[in-house]
């Protein structure tokens, strides 16, 4: 009975661990697609309603799913409570305790930190430029992620499962 | 009798587990990987055979008086 139980946990914990390295793989391209509408809703408040960056920060926190619109509250707060903190510093704040929770590989926090150094900073036209590539650039990432979770999301499942059985087999 | 045939038993288990890790593996296009597990399974079980070749040869060396 006790060796049973054993097993059981033994095999519920290395399932675990392969579901959670799985759902890394899993969470990040949904991440990326977040943030890449968050662009596409960033340039459509700046180009068309001109809408001063901490509302719009906020507007698009309020329409996003929840892990996309963490950051963009934090941003708008960064900027409205701070003065006189400029929206390079209040991105990059907000990036850097996003990127301790998120699932987001460094490439695309770069992504992501290149476009915090250029926002704010110049005339609409030029935020679109800079709004529209750092979206491509996301977009291309996307992709990529996809694939890979395609082909690790089923391996590290199975393989958590398989592990704990092994070692179950080897122990019993 | 009975703890050969548990040990037999195990030894399958872990062949048929191991040939599904290494399918797995090698369909992801991980094959080096494969290749790591089919190892391990390999020296898993060769370390459980090994102690009941050690017994073996004990007995023949007393039936023979081989000391």
């Amino acid at each position: 009975m006790l060796k049973l139980i054993g097993a059981l946990l033994i095999i519920s914990a290395t399932g675990l661990a392969g579901w959670s390295v799985a759902r890394e793989y899993a969470r990040r391209p949904v991440e990326l697609k977040q943030f890449i509408t968050a662009l596409q809703m960033l340039e459509t408040e700046i180009i068309y309603a001109a809408t001063p960056l901490p509302e719009a920060f906020g507007k698009i926190a309020e329409q996003l799913e929840p892990q996309a619109a963490s950051f963009f509250r934090q941003a708008a707060g960064e900027l409205a409570s701070r003065q006189g903190c400029s929206a390079r510093e209040a991105w990059h704040r907000a990036l850097d305790s996003y990127a301790a929770r998120s699932a987001l590989a460094r490439g695309d926090l770069s992504i992501l930190r290149g476009l915090g150094g250029n926002i704010g900073i110049s005339d609409r036209d030029d935020q679109v430029k800079h709004l529209r590539l750092a979206a491509e650039q996301l977009k291309a990432a996307c992709a990529a992620a996809e694939s890979l979770a395609d082909k690790n999301v089923k391996l590290w499942h199975y393989l958590g499962l398989l592990g704990g059985l092994l070692v179950v087999l080897a122990l019993y | 009798m009975g703890a050969n045939v548990d040990l037999i038993f195990k030894i399958a288990g872990i062949g048929i587990l191991v040939a599904v890790a290494h399918m797995i593996l090698k369909n992801s296009g991980k094959e080096d990987y494969g290749f790591a597990v089919t190892l391990t399974g390999i020296a898993l079980v060769l370390i459980m055979v090994i102690q009941m070749l050690g017994t073996l040869f004990d007995q023949v060396k007393s039936v023979f008086k081989l000391f």
